[in-house]
């Protein structure tokens, strides 16, 4: 029994393991010409150019968080490296085994000692985010299994440079390889529902999930289609303008998957903006903005993987506070008001004081002003 | 960015092998010594790096890209024309003569001989891991699910691309009789009814077998040759032939098949 409790105390569930599995293959980053070379090897040259990426790169010994990853760039690290430039201290990233310890929540094992926190499983018995193993070479995660049948995975890859989710190789890819089972992982999650939806805080987004076993099945129609039988799981996100954009989302799905994306105000199908099979773009104005991606049910459900884009060319935070014209309602009314921040309306649009010197700040209110003279127009 | 960095490498390099296959696909070979080509050997945590990605187009014209020499091998009737160099290529596909680079979150159109025509970001609302196509002047990314994602156009360049952003299947469905006694069965569809099928024979640990499939007819293909070989790729041509590129101990055998 207290083998079990202490088990439990430490065991991470299958869809947290993909939710950051997912973050690896689709972080953005950028760097600059500083993180092509790196201060502690002359002969090192980063396989990337000054830009913006996503997917953290491959870096040979590598085992980084995503926010130390950022830092390290920004302090001037290397990005990535291969096992021909030795396992270096000035180069950041993740390899194969840095990536699966860190989705897996563990210490950093590699493929050669994965044994000892893994247990042998058989293909058949393989699940989503179990590991596929090639001990002293390389190891994925397993992700899903599209309805052709081929395998899709995780891996940090030093051959594509990157951390990906690779669907196109088939199972030839894996030959000689071992199906493991991190021995700490539970079936299971329970995010992406009404009460702890899955934030966005920065576009473009993209996701990769699963409508199939998703905690959330509460909504089952949406004002905006309504007789249109949403009545399988769901999958919530959601964020908060500041100031009004177009929102433009994308689901794509699998053979024998339908899941349709809607757009709504709050999570409960009663104030939906917009929704699609495939793509939908909507004017959002300032507030909380819910997406919710759900199963279709026609002659059965059609419950699946699907995979999100979204891009939003307004501005995302609190919504700025109405001038009333009196300075004691200004921001004083909670929710999402700035309560911190007076913004007073003039004829050339919105004017800020007091925004504590940020540049988001200031980005925001010349926007507004912006959307402001628009509206007027 | 690209240089052009080598022309006609040589018609005598390789050999072309059999031109008739099983099961009545015909096959064309030709052997490129690994001397062409940069090769790292898996190490530990890092499966080998070797040329995995190949496009082929019309006239008999095909590409490989080199990820260790970081450079684009042009091939004509599976004989190596020249190279170009190329800094970071994640996918690649021809456009009538020129080719359709994926760098990372740009594409970038460039003549067989390397010059430069022009680049486009990727549009935002395409996802990050695709593969490219390329069908008539537009130029799409496949996700994983085979659905296409509007890139760019490319007529006398590359233009942003129009419309709606998502453009559904990119190929119509293989269907395929799984091998017997197979413990799993994976299809990559590639156009023009070609399919690579790979069947899961034996389990701890997992033992494929590949094969390349056409009405029915198949074709067997290596797989984990050269010790822990590089992923190997294929690719329809403007004429319907199938492209493969499989690297074995000699070389990269580049093969063309044909009904």
């Amino acid at each position: 029994m207290i083998t079990l409790l202490v088990a439990s105390a430490f065991a991470i569930d299958r869809e947290d393991v993909l939710d950051q599995a997912a973050q690896y293959a689709f972080h953005p980053w950028s760097m600059t010409s500083v993180n092509e070379t790196a201060d502690c090897s002359a002969s090192y040259q980063s396989d990337y150019v000054a830009g913006s990426y996503r997917g953290l790169p491959y870096d040979w010994g590598g085992y980084y968080t995503l926010d130390e990853y950022d830092q390290a760039i920004a302090d001037g690290l290397g990005a990535g490296s291969h096992s021909w430039h030795g396992v270096l201290s000035c180069t950041a990233g993740v390899d194969c085994s840095g990536f699966v310890s860190q989705v897996w929540d563990t210490a950093h094992y590699s493929t050669s000692t994965f044994y000892s926190v893994t247990t042998d499983i058989s293909i058949s018995e393989l699940k989503r985010a179990d590991a596929v193993n090639d001990a002293g070479s390389h190891v994925v995660l397993f992700a899903y299994e599209t309805g052709a049948g081929m395998p899709v995975f995780y891996e940090a890859a030093g051959s594509a440079q990157r951390t990906r989710l690779n669907s196109g190789a088939g199972w030839s890819y894996l030959d000689g390889y071992q199906p493991v089972r991190y021995d700490d992982i539970v079936d299971g999650g329970s995010s992406a529902t009404v009460g702890e939806p899955i934030e966005i805080d920065a576009f473009p987004f993209e996701d990769f999930r699963w409508t199939a076993g998703a905690a959330s099945d509460v909504i089952d129609s949406y004002s905006c289609s309504p007789n249109t039988d949403e009545s399988g799981p769901e999958v919530l996100y959601k964020f908060s303008v500041a100031v009004a954009g177009t929102l433009h989302a994308v689901v794509s799905d699998d053979d024998g998957v339908d899941v349709d994306v809607h757009v709504m105000t709050s999570p409960d199908g009663e104030h939906c903006l917009a929704r699609h099979d495939s793509e939908v773009t909507v004017e959002v104005g300032p507030g909380d903005v819910w997406l919710a991606l759900d199963t279709y049910v026609g002659a059965h459900e059609f419950p699946g993987p699907f995979l999100l884009d979204v891009t939003f060319d307004g501005v995302v935070g609190d919504p700025l506070p109405i001038d009333t014209g009196n300075p004691e309602d200004t921001g004083s009314t909670g929710g999402n008001r700035l309560p911190w921040r007076r913004v007073y309306a003039t004829d050339g649009g919105i004017s800020g004081c007091d925004t504590g010197g940020s540049p988001f700040a200031l980005l925001a209110i010349g926007l507004a002003s912006v959307a402001a003279r628009r509206r007027r127009a | 960015m690209l240089l052009f960095v080598s022309v006609a490498l040589a018609g005598d390099v390789g050999s072309v092998g059999p031109v008739s296959g099983p099961d009545g696909l015909r096959v064309e070979e030709r052997v490129v010594p690994w001397a062409e080509f940069g090769f790292v050997p898996a190490a530990q945590e890092q499966k080998a790096i070797g040329p995995d990605r190949v496009a082929a187009g019309a006239d008999g014209l095909a590409a490989v890209w080199d990820p260790v020499r970081q450079q684009v091998l042009v091939l004509h009737d599976l004989v190596v024309q020249g190279a170009f160099a190329a800094s970071r290529v994640d996918d690649l596909a021809f456009a009538g003569r020129d080719l359709v680079l994926l760098e990372g979150r740009t594409i970038a159109l460039v003549g067989a001989d390397g010059r430069d025509h022009g680049n486009l970001p990727v549009p935002d609302l395409v996802p990050t891991n695709i593969d490219l196509l390329v069908q008539g002047s537009d130029v799409w990314g496949v996700d994983p699910f085979g659905n296409r994602h509007a890139i760019a156009h490319v007529e006398g360049g590359l233009s942003v691309a129009t419309g709606a952003s998502f453009g559904g299947p990119a190929f119509a469905k293989v269907e395929v009789t799984p091998r017997a006694g197979a413990l799993k069965t994976s299809v990559r569809t590639l156009g023009a009814g070609w399919a690579i099928v790979d069947s899961v024979v034996s389990d701890f640990p997992i033992g494929v077998e590949r094969a390349v499939v056409h009405d029915g007819r198949s074709l067997p293909l290596e797989t984990r040759s050269r010790s822990w070989t590089p992923a190997d790729d294929a690719d329809v041509d403007a004429e319907g032939r199938l492209v493969v590129i499989v690297p074995l101990a000699d070389g990269l055998h580049v093969r063309r098949i044909s009904q």
